[in-house]
Order: C-alpha cells, then sequence, then structure tokens
C-alpha cells in the first residue's frame, strides 16, 4: 500500500493518492496516515483510488472512522477512479451512500 | 462427481494474508471462475481469515481447503489451528460484522464452523455463475 497527500490551500481539501492493497496488515498504517492529515487540517478530504487494487473491511472502518471525524467539522470525503470491482463493495455495503463517489464520464 | 482439493496452511498472521489472497486467486482461476467471480471469491476468503483472526490473537495458523466441484462450483473451509476465544479483537463489532456481511454478499453460501458453541472457522460455497 502506497498513500501521498498534498493539501490544498485554495480549496482547504486534502488531496490525497491511495494505490496498492489495503488489508489487516497496512489498514493500521492507512489509518495512522490519515489521521496524522486531519490532526494538521481538519477537512474535506479527496481520495483518489486510481491506483488501488484491493480493500476489505478493515480498510473500509478505517475510511469511516475519517469520515466520522471529517464530518464531525462540516466537511466530506469524496472517493474517485475506483474500480468497478471496488465499487462494488462500496454499493453492497451501502457505503456508496455515505461517502461521495465520484463517478467518470 | 469429479472433485480436485487444495489445502494451504498459513501462519496467522496480518502478513500472510496476501499469499491466501494470491493462492485463492489462483486456484479459482484454475477452477473456471470469471474475472469477477474471482475477485468475489478472494475478498471473501481473505475477510473470512482476517474475521476469524479478528476475534482471537493466540491462533497460531490458519487452514484452508479448496474443493473444486469441476460441474458445480466451489467450497472453501476457513479454519483456525484452535477454536476462537474472543481476545482482544484488532478491530470494533460494527466492522466485524460488516466482514461478515460482505462475505455473505459475495458468495452463494457463508456459515459459520462451530466447536462446543465456539467458532472454529467458516465455511463457503461459489457455484459457476452465481
Amino acid at each position: 500500500m502506497n498513500v501521498t497527500h498534498n493539501y490544498n490551500s485554495s480549496t482547504n481539501t486534502w488531496e490525497v493518492s491511495l494505490s496498492g492493497e489495503v488489508d489487516v496488515y497496512s489498514a493500521p498504517q492507512l489509518k495512522e496516515v490519515l489521521h496524522s492529515l486531519l490532526d494538521q487540517h481538519n477537512s474535506s478530504m479527496i481520495i483518489d483510488c486510481e491506483g488501488l487494487k484491493y480493500i476489505d473491511s478493515t480498510g473500509l472502518g478505517v475510511l469511516i472512522g475519517v469520515l466520522k471525524r471529517v464530518k464531525d467539522n462540516k466537511g466530506n470525503i469524496s472517493i474517485r477512479n475506483l474500480k468497478p470491482y471496488i465499487k462494488k463493495i462500496f454499493t453492497i455495503t451501502g457505503l456508496d451512500k455515505i461517502f461521495l463517489i465520484e463517478v467518470q464520464e | 462427481m469429479e472433485m480436485d482439493n487444495i489445502y494451504l496452511k498459513v501462519p496467522a498472521k496480518p502478513e500472510y494474508m496476501l499469499v491466501i489472497r494470491l493462492t485463492t486467486s489462483a486456484v479459482a482461476s484454475r477452477a473456471g471462475f470469471g474475472v469477477d467471480e474471482i475477485e468475489d471469491i478472494k475478498l471473501a476468503v481473505s475477510e473470512a481469515g482476517t474475521y476469524v483472526m479478528n476475534h482471537d490473537r493466540s491462533i497460531e495458523w490458519l487452514e484452508l481447503t479448496f474443493k473444486v466441484d469441476k460441474e458445480k462450483g466451489m467450497w472453501i473451509d476457513i479454519f483456525a489451528s484452535k477454536s476462537v476465544h474472543r481476545d482482544v479483537p484488532f478491530f470494533d463489532d460494527e466492522q466485524i460484522e460488516l466482514s461478515f456481511y460482505i462475505m455473505q454478499s459475495l458468495m452463494d453460501v457463508v456459515e459459520k464452523t462451530m466447536d462446543n458453541g465456539v467458532l472454529r472457522g467458516i465455511k463457503m460455497y461459489k457455484k459457476y455463475g452465481g
């Protein structure tokens, strides 16, 4: 798993790129990185998942926890470029209604 | 009924979930499942391994058996090396239930295997075209 991030001060938004595989092994690392970003600026977040190949319930749990914190501060999380088989997981768990899932035209 | 059995035994540690996923993908592909079905099976099996591990950190091994019925589908048993006694879960109850819900959504059959009322593993089935 690899996470890169940039804070866009003009939009007050974290721009995060998530790639590789997120599972029970790597989810704690993802949790640490994303929460450390919110410690700096608790703002909305855009997560680009173009390079994301796999995510399981532990990874989704991390994203839910981060979303709760962001929403407490009136922000939101947008997720873009999900591969169809990963978007399916967001759909069957109902998380597509909680996160802002951006669909490419 | 022609049936092939494949066995995998790995340490019950998070870093070996990748090995479980790679093996599951290879077995499902060899069994003749399509790309989308392979993704479903891979995630469900990985969730099962995580689900069992999340209940008890003292489990030593995870043992997986893939039973391929070339006419109908594939059974997968994910067993802990011992009965699972609730210790300190890696993640909270809400997430553990999310994990089980994902398994049920992706597979045709998902059953907890109990040993004297205590979780021992998970058995699941995926039929071709299911």
